[in-house]
């Protein structure tokens, strides 16, 4: 599946708007300012993707992962390298860094940490598009590289030929540089559908 | 000594909530899920219920509906990340006091229970 420049625009301010939604949740939770990077929006298809992050060797630490299904439907992911999830998590938790280990209190957290940024961008875009999603639990995922846990994500998907998109968004918490990834996985099918509304319905 | 009832599989939501309500002088019962928040409301009935939605075993929307059925008039407050309008619109026809979106803000919480205990559903 092709998706235009016009398309990915669309996506980029959806993704844009989200992002926005999720840094105002997470500024209320650490009390620090949060800094985004405007989302890299790309798409591939599972052959390219495997391709992509291969060069690039992109590793994930720890991510959390949740399911959505409605009028569209895949995973989303938010991602993080090194040990920037026990550190946004000890900081949004109160939790001394007394330990390495993601015990079972700082998972927890993690995952309220995930479930809210997620459901903010996932959220918008249901808003926008004007349907209703459902979410899966949020679980943690953790030592697996960015293709694994993508792919992992798609191998759920009901459909083989699944469109990846990968919008990449930076997030910096003031004085604690903690970066994550937003990974947003969509069905082929569901891709287009949400596209057509998008499309052509004014975003603004 | 009455009590509000606090649901929410997130132990640091649960947290925030308990923090955010000691000023109230209402004692505090937590629930991880709807089935527990189910069984502590029918054992010792609150005044008011503040629960999240997606949860393991029994989610908010389903607890709301077993709530309803036991007391049409019990407030209660939704506290959830889900954003998205049409959840909005689900839980309004179930009958809500209130409709906050996570993080909630302890004050926000604060001013929706104080409204909610004032005014009871269905008035």
């Amino acid at each position: 599946m092709a998706i235009t420049k016009e398309e990915l625009d669309v996506l980029s301010e959806i993704v844009n708007i989200g992002s926005g939604r999720a840094a105002f949740s997470l500024s209320e939770m650490t009390g620090s300012r949060i800094e985004l990077s405007v989302p890299q929006i790309r798409a591939y298809d599972s052959a390219d993707f495997q391709e992509m992050a291969k060069s690039l060797n992109l590793q994930i630490a720890t991510s959390v992962q949740q399911g959505f299904q409605g009028t569209v439907s895949g995973q989303a992911l938010l991602a993080f390298p090194d040990s920037n999830a026990f550190e946004l998590a000890r900081i949004v938790g109160g939790i001394p860094a007394t330990t390495e280990e993601m015990d079972q209190e700082l998972c927890g957290v993690l995952e309220e940490i995930g479930n809210i940024v997620l459901n903010a961008i996932l959220g918008s875009l249901a808003n926008l598009v004007d349907c209703s999603l459902s979410y899966s639990l949020p679980k943690i995922c953790t030592g697996k590289n960015l293709s694994d846990t993508a792919l992992g994500a798609g191998n759920q998907s009901k459909e083989a030929n699944s469109v990846i998109l990968i919008a990449d968004t930076s997030i910096i918490v003031a004085s604690h540089n903690i970066s994550g990834s937003l990974i947003l996985l969509f069905e082929t099918g569901d891709l287009e559908i949400m596209l057509s509304h998008l499309t052509a319905s004014p975003t603004s | 000594m009455t009590h509000i009832l606090a649901v929410d599989d997130s132990l640091l939501s649960r947290r925030m909530t308990v923090d955010a309500l000691k000023s109230t002088g209402h004692r505090i019962v937590e629930a991880k899920n709807g089935v527990e928040a189910l069984e502590s409301f029918q054992n010792d009935r609150p005044i008011l219920v503040v629960t999240d939605l997606l949860m393991p075993e029994m989610d908010g929307q389903q607890l709301l509906t077993h709530i309803r059925e036991l007391d049409p008039t019990i407030p209660v407050i939704i506290a959830s990340a889900d954003i998205q309008q049409s959840t909005r619109t689900q839980c309004d026809e179930l009958g809500i006091s209130g409709f906050l979106s996570k993080p909630v803000h302890a004050k926000e919480l604060l001013t929706c229970i104080e409204a909610a205990l004032n005014q009871k559903v269905g008035d």
